[in-house]
């Protein structure tokens, strides 16, 4: 009786590792919790995060935190963004499905996958080649065929499809490269992260008007100010 | 003493202090190597439990005394010689790929604790073996030990020194190496005789390896996210020259793709040029800069930090902290005369003046330019010209940092140093300093506080009339001018914000919405808080903030420590753990290590009561008096090597510096205790002169050491060495003279306090940094005083 007992036990724990995982229901409670609760309202945007498999895109020892409430690592110095960052990032571009978005850090391929479920076209660069390549073929097993990846320097943006509806920026850069406001639409927004790996708490937005620009520090996470009383 | 006896005496001696210089030696290579491969926090955090070999070797000894006593003939050089084999084995076992950790993935997974920890338990390893063996002589040989402890003193002072030296010409994956080959030579010296003939056989082959591994180290992995790796992973990239250094191991890199513009305009339409660029231990240093006549502008020109040249041209300029030159061939370009420049970074200072001079144009070869190799405090300190601009380096990391620089000093950023600053302006000249916007706002905010606060300092009533801040969407730059801005100041500022899409801060009759015509801002209670800075309840705000916005000063140059400890769950509430760990890393790191520290060495201290017992036999006693002199001594040190950096203009010389003088004063002392009878009285008056020096200090050391910064070399050191070496030469001589007297107590005592006296000095080590942080260097000396008064104090427990 101890023994079957005891067997039942083990079965049971060893249950979930020989079943293939159904990540639905973990990326039903990342968009209420982490995304829909942060105030993003865009339907398109949630209706995308609902359906990417983001575990999809993380290495294979980082599967069982992909749906966890924080950026992780992918290899070669780079992240895969916070849920709510990617969600943020896609809703204020304001994502329209005859758009064409470029994408300057493929990273992953996540960001562009989410972009692919919502715009007619998405071209990506990813500058590093390894990074590049894996997220080529991670992208093509997942049928996305609306998204086109090229490796190389993001820098000089993708002169042949230009002008873009938007471009998203997914590597924090201290600068803004020339020619990519230059690729955006009169009217298009670029979207770029400000900070380091693991610390996304800014994120810069410019719209395009005629030949000038507009920033605005947008600050998805409102830092409340603190009180003594407190 | 037959002959035999007293060479084999001799043997011990030296044996002692090249061991000594060895292990000293050894701690900095780590550090270095450490500090490259990851961040110097965790350098700090592996080699703070390392030290605890000390506190661990005299638990050991306390628990095996009679074993170790009996057998000490042999162990002594085969620990020695173990202990410099492993410090190979310690830098070959961490860079295994079992053990290899991220740093930065600490905060991402549990399973990178377990390998720092493995990382800690490696490197303690070696100073466990090298501190047994010390252990062994200082018990075995306790009626001489003025003699022993003035050997390992010394060559503890020698060891800073010889780290110091070779860390110039040895890379960081090499030095340990050359440690390691002293600490087998000081085994070496005690193999004699038939029977340890093996022994002295084996040695051959050990340093034979060793010197193969100085020559061909272990392959070094850097952390994937430090900004030389990721430099590295650009296109066509490589590492053009390599220079190790005492400051750190200089690199330069090429890529096709590598670009600096920090916080560009938006109105900018020409190619942002690719640059080769200078990495520190692995940190982005800088951009490789040149100016010539022939380019049409400089990057500099559309952003923030021209400011000051939009105003008047400035002919005088002192660039702080030039760095690898990106403000020198700014002020060339905007046709200043003379330009003095200050740079601390022997290496990088070498480099820019002989292999990159080609790369840079011989920017610094310019009639106009001057370049000094020293602190800018120093620099500032013993300046007799007036400047049109004073320009300080760009503060903070894009987007705001990690908070990894919560624990350094830097004296540069401290309200004494914008007085010094303020004091060598011309009559219409200014001061510049600029800042990347960070969220929260931490940077800015202490920026403007410390400008506020030295336009009080001076006396100004209206700081507005004095003050102006121009921002972009990523930079913000402050202007403190001498004389107030007079209109056409304002309507060329506005001229410049309005061509390059910036927005002023403040400005004589500035209007609220001008703030964010081009770069809007979705939290604007940063221009409330500014503004309360600037000329509100600044002190209120100070303390309501959730960060530490009050400036620094030179008892605390910590201005990039902005955590309070009682907003972190407020912190965590908002951001989440994992953001708040990287929001403020330095300062959790330091206090995690301080935890773990603490519990280790207090295990070590009470683990052997379980043999020696815990009551009776003057345990309180000698608990109370080797903490202590253990606590005291080390927190004085480390204060006395904060202090000597604003007089020496270099933390590496600085440390060197006080801690050889130190030891050596300390050793004399040691020395000088064997003709004291260790009695009650003899102890409390050399204890009652220690403390009475230390309370002095508390409250003079800080202006005696202004009054010698700004003087001559010669006079410096002629100034700097006895105080330095009085209070050291007293402090040398508690330590064997309580030895000593707890040997004709209870002998079986002497190896607990020795391990005592390690283990509070580990723990006082990672204490201070919080400590210096919190309550300022002033605190630290008083806490030295109070720590030897206790030493004092217990001496009413031992009968006269």
């Amino acid at each position: 009786m101890v023994r079957t007992t005891k067997l039942v036990i083990v079965i049971a724990w060893m249950l979930p590792l020989l079943l293939p995982q159904d990540y639905t229901s973990a990326r039903e409670s990342m968009v209420k919790k982490q995304i829909e609760a942060r105030g993003i309202e865009d339907r398109a945007t949630l209706a995308a995060m609902r359906k990417v498999p983001r575990h999809s895109f993380v290495p294979d020892e980082q599967v069982s935190k992909a749906y966890n409430d924080n950026p992780l690592p992918i290899g070669y110095g780079q992240t895969i963004s916070q849920p709510y960052i990617v969600a943020y990032m896609t809703e204020i571009v304001k994502p329209k499905p005859n758009y064409k978005v470029l994408e300057i850090g493929t990273g992953s391929g996540y960001q562009a996958a989410v972009l692919a479920e919502i715009v007619q076209k998405v071209y990506t660069i990813e500058i590093v080649t390894e990074l590049g390549k894996q997220a080529t073929t991670r992208l093509k097993n997942l049928n996305y065929k609306n998204v086109e990846v090229k490796i190389a320097d993001g820098y000089h943006g993708w002169k042949e499809h230009a002008p873009f509806d938007a471009i998203v920026v997914t590597a924090a850069a201290e600068y803004i490269p020339p020619p990519l406001k230059e690729q955006l639409k009169d009217g298009g927004r670029m979207i770029i992260p400000v900070g380091s790996p693991f610390m996304t708490q800014q994120l810069m937005l410019i719209e395009k008007k005629g030949n000038t620009y507009r920033t605005t520090n947008m600050i998805p996470v409102r830092f409340v100010p603190f009180k003594r009383s407190q | 003493m037959n002959f035999r006896a007293s060479l084999y005496r001799n043997r011990l001696l030296a044996a002692i202090g090249l061991l000594s210089i060895a292990l000293i030696a050894y701690q900095v290579a780590i550090i270095q190597l450490l500090s490259n491969v990851q961040w110097y926090h965790f350098a700090n955090v592996v080699i703070s439990v390392a030290l605890l070999g000390f506190g661990a070797a005299g638990a050991l000894l306390a628990l095996l005394r009679n074993w170790l006593l009996k057998y000490s003939y042999t162990l002594l050089p085969v620990l020695m010689i173990l202990s410099g084999l492993m410090m190979i084995g310690a830098v070959e076992l961490s860079h295994s790929r079992f053990a290899r950790f991220d740093s930065y993935l600490l905060f991402t997974g549990s399973g990178q604790w377990l390998k720092l920890l493995l990382n800690s338990l490696f490197y303690f390893i070696p100073f466990l073996l090298g501190a047994l063996a010390l252990g062994i002589i200082f018990i075995k040989y306790v009626r001489e030990i003025g003699s022993f402890y003035f050997s390992n003193l010394l060559g503890s002072g020698i060891g800073a020194v010889v780290a110091a030296l070779l860390g110039g010409y040895f890379l960081p994956s090499s030095l340990p190496c050359v440690m390691a080959l002293m600490a087998v030579i000081a085994g070496a010296i005690l193999l004699q005789g038939r029977k340890q003939l093996i022994l002295i056989v084996l040695v051959l082959p050990v340093a034979i390896y060793i010197i193969y591994r100085i020559t061909s180290p272990v392959p070094i992995a850097l952390s994937q996210y430090k900004s030389l790796s990721r430099t590295l992973n650009l296109p066509g990239s490589e590492i053009i020259i390599q220079k190790p250094g005492a400051y750190g191991l200089v690199q330069v890199v090429a890529a096709d793709a590598l670009r600096y513009a920090p916080g560009l305009s938006l109105a900018f339409n020409s190619e942002v040029p690719v640059r080769k660029a200078v990495f520190n231990n692995g940190d982005w240093y800088g951009p490789l800069d040149s100016w010539n006549r022939e380019d049409s502008f400089h990057l500099l020109d559309y952003t923030t930090m021209a400011a000051p040249y939009v105003l008047k041209d400035r002919s005088k300029v002192l660039v702080l902290n030039a760095g690898s030159g990106l403000h020198v061939s700014q002020a060339l370009s905007q046709g200043a005369m003379e330009i003095d420049a200050t740079e601390p970074h022997r290496g990088v200072y070498k480099l820019l003046l002989n292999e990159l001079a080609v790369m840079n144009d011989s920017l610094w070869y310019r009639p106009q330019v001057k370049m000094h190799l020293v602190e800018p405090r120093t620099f500032l300190a013993s300046a007799n010209k007036k400047y049109d601009l004073i320009q300080l380096p760009l503060i903070g990391a894009f987007g705001g940092g990690v908070g990894l620089y919560a624990m350094r000093e830097e004296y540069l950023l401290t309200r004494e140093a914008f007085m010094e600053m303020w004091n060598l302006l011309d009559e219409d000249g200014v001061i510049s300093v600029s800042t990347w916007m960070d969220y929260p706002f931490r940077n800015s905010l202490k920026v403007t506080a410390t400008l506020a606060e030295t336009l009080d300092d001076c006396g100004i009533a209206d700081p507005l009339s004095h003050l102006t801040a121009i921002r972009s969407w990523g930079t913000i730059t402050f202007i403190l001018k001498k004389t107030p801005f007079t209109s056409a100041d304002t309507s060329l500022l506005r001229r410049f914000c309005n061509a390059y899409l910036f927005d002023p801060l403040w400005l004589p009759g500035l209007h609220v919405a001008e703030r964010t015509v081009h770069n809007g801002i979705s939290d604007s209670t940063f221009f409330a808080y500014a503004d309360v800075l600037v000329a509100g309840n600044r002190e209120q705000l100070y303390r309501e903030y959730g960060f530490h916005i009050r400036p620094a000063t030179d008892d605390k140059p910590y201005f990039s420590q902005f955590l309070r400890w009682k907003s972190l769950p407020q912190l965590e509430s908002i951001f989440g753990a994992q953001t708040v760990s990287f929001l403020e890393l330095g300062w959790l790191i330091a206090a995690i290590s301080l935890v773990q520290v603490s519990v280790l060495a207090i295990l070590l201290i009470i683990l052997p009561l379980f043999k020696l017992g815990w009551r009776g036999h003057y345990k309180i006693w000698t608990l109370l008096y080797f903490s202590g002199l253990g606590a005291g001594y080390m927190l004085l040190e480390i204060v006395l090597i904060q202090k000597f950096l604003l007089v020496f203009g270099n933390p590496v010389y600085a440390a060197a510096f006080v801690i050889s003088v130190m030891m050596l004063a300390s050793g004399i002392g040691s020395y000088y205790s064997e003709r004291v009878t260790p009695v009650r009285n003899n102890m409390q008056q050399i204890l009652f002169m220690i403390v009475l020096l230390l309370l002095l200090y508390t409250f003079f050391l800080s202006p005696l050491i202004s009054l010698v910064s700004g003087a001559t070399m010669f006079l410096k050191l002629v100034a700097c060495i006895p105080i330095i070496a009085i209070p050291a030469l007293l402090m040398g001589m508690p330590f064997p003279l309580g030895l000593r007297m707890l040997s004709g107590i209870n002998e079986n005592n002497l190896p607990w306090a020795w391990g005592v006296n390690g283990c509070v000095s580990v723990i006082s080590a990672a204490f201070v940094a919080l400590l210096s942080v919190e309550a300022g260097f002033s605190m630290v000396i008083l806490l030295s005083f109070l720590f030897y008064g206790v030493s004092m104090g217990s001496m009413y427990l031992i009968k006269k």
